[in-house]
């Protein structure tokens, strides 16, 4: 067993160095959940990347069919305010695709960072670091959003620093507790022994070899990120009108769902099928990497 | 003519009303405009029908000959009554339930918003009622007369009116409540509509009969008097909060109140009431109302009375989509003057200019909002906060949509490539989300590039006087020289009133609507009152694209319910049960 004390600590290759995107893919294939998984949230990353080229008006009001079913001329049909609502989902796809990994991940770099500060320092840094995180989890989450956004307005960019704040304390906790593992590998003693930097330790040495877990957790927490958007344009304080936001489009529709459902029925099948899409395929890559290994 | 010569003998008539009754005979003036100002110079309604009733046996033309506005509602064929007529056979008992926000109240005078006064109305009444058709009349007066300058304002009180306590009802009690209303410390808002009388100037003659001495004439005092916060209070039993001691002239009885939940009153049982029903005995009919607060959301209410939990929703928005659809249930429809007013801050660039506020007027597509955002169930509006259904209306055409004019007046005003600006607006108010996201885009090609700040109702009640533009709900007042002084006027020193959100005031406008306020003559009132438009309509601070119609809507065997453009609901009491 090597110790940091001992000069004939060997530096071993850390298991992140022989995996690599061969292995992902290899673990991704081989789970048919993950498949599954994958070719759901495909399909909605096609139909954001159609919005770019689709000329579809999103916006488009049509005064003389407000409320109109599906028909040749809108396919899906349209709002209250005669806007088509196949455009509105295609065009709502890509605000979301781009809105739920952007807040997660900036939550990621944000709780990665103060998880492994926590976890490699310990003592003093660890206890302020968690108190403080420990604070803003005592606020159940859709307050701490609505909190966030009443206060600084709704916007694309409020809406993603409102669910970067309300992620951070989850995935530090996460990547602390790997961290306070990880740390006492031999790797790591002999990283130490090697004059690393505590920089270079944690974000090399610990963070890589973190980064299964992270993923996965990341993965869901993108699922939960559509939730949370579509749970703040229901509420009126995700992104501001007109904007194509599904969870706006469902409050909207909510008051005709009784004459229109439609209005409702899409943009809450499009969130569905892609937070399913993504715990699918993060479950999938869980079991299948936890068997491989 | 009998009856109009018979009412000379018995009593004091003001002097406009001959003039009011050879208007009305050459047909200058509507059936309508008759009774309202019959009614408003102390002429009982019974009387006033009386003369319109000889007149139609002389063939005397019924309606105008003017031409009433494309957006005027139907004259109603109705005579109005002082008392509703109920049906000839009713029966007694049930308790109706009625989807209603029950806030936290103290002091009736102090009421700021309908609602607070939607339940106590059941208990503490009125001196006077505006009904569905803005038509005033006698509620716990029993008449009223109006001196030559509308100065002197004598009120005759209804004699036999009896307080749950088992006390007279009198003089005492009105200058004990006038006196509430005008002081400052208990901060009523009757205190703005009566600015031009003193607590001194309100004077017993005698136990039944008060007079009010005004600094200024004014004519609405009638109709000012049934402003919600103008209940008239017990002067031996109130002491600051009602509900520490509800004692009341009305036909129910205040048992529980908890907020946010529920209010719970039962008829009074001690015969006292001042008003019988259709079978002799006193009102009312029912054995008891309960008021249950359903939150603000219409979608809620409906689902509420269509599974049976309650019997009786006011919509004023998206909910009646779905309630139209509903089987089993009687709605009843009534045009009001409430309104979307987008309004934008005149001391805020660049709408100081007035050319970019009629710019900004110029891109409403008026019927397109009115159908998208209210359905069509409304009439257009002109940018002037003057509604059809009020008397004073001027018929006048709103400017049509043309958005290359307000490029052309952007460009005049010093923004060749337009402006950009903030709409703020309370998300939970459904129709003035669509109002403002059709005017985002019919206000694209003019220039005008509209970002919305939606931000929950809450929070709109924060910035409502402050944000650069935004859009308010303004409720039904029956008279627009109600509203006016209220929103666009400024005071002595120049600064605006506490309600005017926009900031905006205007010399001539203020001056022309003081005249209107004390103007009797109809026909030169409506003259001041087109100019007061053209002003407001030109150079204002304010968009309304459309005024709003309302709906009650109800279990059908409840009878006699009628709908109230201000949603009020004081002839509950003449509602029966058919179970």
């Amino acid at each position: 067993m090597a110790h940091p004390t001992e000069t004939s600590a060997v530096r071993s290759d850390p298991p992140a160095e022989r995996g690599g995107l061969r292995e992902s893919l290899t673990v991704l294939r081989s789970s048919k959940t993950a498949m599954v998984g994958l070719a759901m949230v495909s399909f909605w990353v096609l139909v954001a990347l159609f919005s770019l080229v689709s000329t579809a008006n999103p916006y488009a009001q049509d005064g003389s069919a407000p409320n109109a079913p599906p028909s040749a001329t809108h396919w899906l049909g349209t709002d209250d305010l005669g806007r088509d609502l196949l455009a509105r989902v295609i065009h709502g796809s890509r605000t979301i695709l781009i809105l739920s990994p952007l807040s997660v991940l900036s939550a990621v770099v944000v709780g990665s960072a103060l998880g492994l500060v926590a976890g490699y320092r310990g003592g003093i840094v660890d206890e302020v670091v968690m108190r403080l995180l420990d604070a803003i989890m005592a606020f159940p989450t859709i307050l701490l959003y609505l909190i966030i956004i009443a206060a600084l307005g709704a916007s694309p960019a409020n809406v993603v620093l409102a669910i970067t704040i309300g992620g951070v304390p989850g995935i530090a906790r996460l990547v602390r507790s790997l961290a306070l593992d990880i740390r006492t590998r031999d790797y790591i003693y002999a990283a130490e022994l090697a004059g690393e930097n505590s920089f270079y330790i944690m974000f090399v040495e610990i963070l890589i070899n973190a980064r299964g877990p992270v993923i996965v957790d990341s993965m869901l927490r993108i699922g939960y990120a559509v939730f949370s958007i579509g749970a703040l344009g229901f509420l009126g304080l995700g992104l501001p009108p007109p904007s194509p936001d599904w969870g706006s489009m469902i409050a909207r529709g909510r008051s005709f769902l009784q004459i229109t459902p439609w209005a409702v029925l899409w943009p809450a099948l499009a969130i569905a099928s892609l937070v399913v899409g993504l715990n699918l395929l993060a479950d999938g890559l869980h079991e299948e990497s936890v068997r491989y290994q | 003519m009998e009856i109009i010569r018979r009412q000379k003998k018995q009593g004091y008539e003001h002097p406009y009303v001959p003039e009011l009754k050879e208007l009305y005979r050459q047909g200058r003036i509507s059936r309508r405009t008759f009774l309202r100002n019959a009614a408003l110079l102390g002429v009982s309604v019974a009387s006033a029908s009386a003369f319109l009733a000889a007149c139609t046996t002389q063939a005397v033309p019924t309606v105008a000959p003017t031409s009433p506005p494309p957006t005027m509602p139907p004259t109603p064929t109705a005579v109005p009554t002082a008392t509703p007529v109920p049906a000839p056979v009713v029966k007694r008992g049930g308790v109706m339930r009625f989807a209603q926000r029950v806030p936290g109240i103290d002091h009736p005078a102090r009421f700021s918003w309908g609602d607070e006064s939607e339940i106590c109305r059941f208990s503490i009444q009125y001196l006077t009622y505006t009904d569905r058709n803005n038509i005033t009349v006698p509620y716990l007066l029993e008449k009223w007369e109006a001196s030559e300058d509308l100065k002197t304002w004598t009120l005759f009180m209804r004699q036999g009116v009896k307080w749950t306590t088992g006390e007279t009802f009198g003089a005492d009690d009105v200058i004990f409540t006038m006196n509430e209303w005008l002081n400052p410390d208990v901060g009523s808002s009757m205190l703005g509509l009566f600015s031009n009388l003193s607590a001194a100037n309100v004077e017993k003659v005698d136990d039944y009969t008060v007079k009010l001495y005004l600094d200024s004439p004014t004519v609405a005092v009638p109709e000012n008097l049934y402003h919600y916060p103008g209940h008239v209070l017990d002067h031996r039993t109130f002491e600051g909060n009602w509900l520490d001691n509800p004692v009341g002239t009305g036909p129910f009885i205040m048992k529980e109140w908890s907020v946010g939940e529920r209010a719970v009153l039962e008829a009074r049982k001690d015969g006292l009431y001042w008003e019988n029903g259709a079978d002799g005995k006193p009102l009312p009919y029912l054995d008891g109302i309960t008021a249950i607060d359903l939150g603000g959301d219409e979608t809620a209410r409906v689902s509420a009375l269509r599974d049976g939990t309650i019997d009786m929703i006011v919509l004023m928005g998206v909910g009646y989509q779905v309630a139209k659809e509903l089987t089993g249930v009687t709605i009843d429809p009534v045009t009001t003057a409430m309104a979307p007013v987008l309004r934008v801050r005149v001391d805020v660039e660049p709408w100081t200019d007035p050319r970019v506020r009629k710019a900004l007027k110029l891109c409403q597509q008026r019927q397109k909002i009115l159908d998208l955002a209210y359905f069509g169930e409304g009439m257009i509006g002109g940018d002037f906060h003057v509604a059809p259904v009020q008397p004073e209306y001027c018929p006048m055409d709103p400017f049509p949509y043309d958005p290359e004019q307000a490029k052309a007046l952007l460009a005049e005003a010093g923004y060749p490539n337009g402006i950009d600006t903030t709409l703020t607006v309370g998300t939970g108010w459904a129709d003035y989300v669509s109002f403002a996201e059709i005017l985002k885009e019919g206000a694209a090609p003019a220039g005008i590039r509209i970002n919305i700040n939606a931000i929950p109702n809450d929070s709109y009640w924060d910035v409502w006087t402050t944000c650069e533009m935004g859009i308010t709900g303004w409720g039904h007042r029956p008279l627009a020289i109600m509203t006016l002084p209220l929103a666009y006027v400024c005071d002595a020193e120049g600064v605006p009133v506490s309600w005017n959100e926009s900031g905006w005031c205007d010399e001539e406008f203020s001056q022309l609507l003081d005249q209107a306020v004390g103007t009797l003559d109809i026909e030169e009132r409506r003259d001041l009152m087109c100019q007061i438009q053209t002003i407001q309509k030109e150079r204002g601070s304010v968009l309304i694209p459309f005024w709003k119609n309302q709906w009650f809507v109800f279990n059908p065997k409840f009878k006699g319910i009628q709908a109230h453009p201000a949603q009020y609901m004081d002839e509950l009491r003449f509602v029966w049960l058919d179970a």
